[in-house]
């Protein structure tokens, strides 16, 4: 016990010497307003990441292979952003470890806490995304280039040419095939040709299956979406989506 | 001044009274709070941590903590479970400092709600077992059942006042604390004591 009296005489002494000092008030209300500040931007972050492959996934119109069946399934797997989304994930984890301090938080189950987390993310990223945010940058990036975030947005309307996806205006139909004009669909002021594959020009050769006449599809001046397998300038197309006004690049 | 543990009306003090003189600037007051707290943290350390951590020195440390961090603590809040939290802070460091192997306080329990495991009263004879089990057989026990035995058993805390210091769900608390039990249980089986529950 006196080892115990020993103990608080000390620590009693340290505190009058004042080599224990008190921290101040403010200074834990500093670290708190810079935890919540820490976690917005965090939770601001993640959601814009979040938006931002929403706006990719619909500048490339990579969305539509959604409508192409299993093939086109496959590859909208294949180009997703995974390296954004993965990089998402972490700042989605960060928010949720930040957030654990406080007691709403932590007297919950991880799998309410995070999948709350992740909802007011996504849903934060819905309404970045319906902001005109990410048109604003794209556009300033086709004028020049922005600091930082500028690179998210070069060739990001260009949809994976690599993987037989294409996006052009209809030239001209006959029968069952119809040819399309292959450009960069950033409607800048180049309007530059892209040539398909190895080959020097720009115009691809798509073929229906031989029981659909393309005039039922698509109509000459039609910007369209379409996904097949690519032999030379020819595609045998397995998904064809006619583009709206609202569907393209503004 | 002249050292009182007692307020105008001569009832004592409680924690978040002495504490909230602290805040004011009061610093005597906290020889008071050392003096309730001295005890019991050192029978918290000497059962939670194995024979190789200095439990004195992590004494010392949490009234250190404990004094720089005083404003922080909200006086409308207890104080015990607030003072527990820095303890077992505390605690886990010196063990993962020490540990051979990584130690790992990820609970699988804290994923998913349990309803079930709701605070049940335990009679004062059950509680008594329960200590001289505690006391008996703890060592075999993982830190993490050997820790949420003793913030029940021994230090009295409650289902909620555990779920703030270990900052985990009340539903796990109340499932950690059956599976610790259950492990204790068998621990008696293994060295051949009858176990009562």
């Amino acid at each position: 016990m006196e080892n115990n009296n020993n103990l608080q005489q000390n620590i009693l002494e340290k505190i009058k010497a004042g080599d224990i000092k008190m921290r101040s008030k403010s200074y834990f209300i500093v670290h708190l307003v810079l935890l919540i500040v820490l976690a917005i931007l965090v939770l601001f972050t993640s959601a814009f990441l979040i938006s931002f492959i929403m706006f990719s996934i619909h500048m490339s119109g990579r969305f539509f292979l959604l409508g192409f069946g299993w093939r086109g399934l496959g590859v909208f797997l294949l180009t997703f952003p995974w390296s954004i989304f993965l990089i998402d994930a972490v700042f989605i984890l960060a928010l949720e470890w930040l957030l654990k301090r406080f007691q709403f938080m932590y007297r919950s189950p991880l799998v309410y806490t995070l999948g709350g987390v992740v909802l007011v993310t996504l849903a934060t990223g819905f309404v970045i995304n319906a902001t005109p945010l990410h048109d604003v940058l794209f556009h300033q990036e086709q004028r020049g280039p922005v600091p930082v975030i500028g690179g998210f947005y070069e060739r990001i309307q260009r949809p994976p040419h690599e993987l037989g996806v294409f996006r052009g205006t209809v030239m001209s139909l006959s029968g069952n095939t119809f040819i399309i004009e292959n450009t960069d669909q950033d409607n800048d002021a180049d309007n530059m040709m892209l040539p398909i594959g190895a080959s020097s020009t720009a115009f691809l050769t798509v073929i229906l299956n031989p029981a659909t006449p393309a005039s039922t599809l698509v109509a000459t001046s039609d910007t369209v979406f379409v996904a097949g397998d690519i032999q030379g300038n020819t595609m045998h197309a397995y998904g064809i989506r006619k583009l709206l006004p609202s569907d393209e690049v503004q | 001044m002249a050292l009182t543990e007692q307020t105008p009306t001569g009832a004592e003090p409680t924690d978040e009274e002495l504490a909230k003189a602290v805040q004011k600037g009061d610093k005597e007051q906290f020889s008071f709070l050392m003096a309730r707290y001295e005890k019991k943290l050192f029978r918290y350390g000497r059962r939670f941590l194995s024979q190789k951590e200095n439990v004195e020195d992590a004494v010392q440390e949490i009234f250190i903590k404990t004094y720089q961090a005083i404003q922080s603590f909200d006086s409308t809040q207890r104080f015990s479970p607030w003072i527990y939290r820095i303890a077992h802070n505390m605690f886990v460091n010196a063990l993962k400092k020490n540990a051979r192997t990584p130690l790992s306080f990820i609970d699988f329990d804290t994923l998913i709600a349990h309803p079930v495991y709701e605070e049940t009263t335990i009679s004062d004879e059950e509680r008594a077992t329960m200590r001289k089990m505690i006391d008996r057989g703890l060592d075999q026990l993982s830190a993490s059942y050997r820790e949420i035995l003793i913030l029940y058993y021994l230090e009295d805390q409650s289902y909620r006042e555990i779920a703030d210091i270990l900052r985990v769900p009340i539903g796990t608390v109340g499932i950690r604390l059956k599976r610790a039990r259950e492990s204790l249980k068998k621990t008696y089986e293994k060295l051949g004591v009858h176990y009562e529950e």
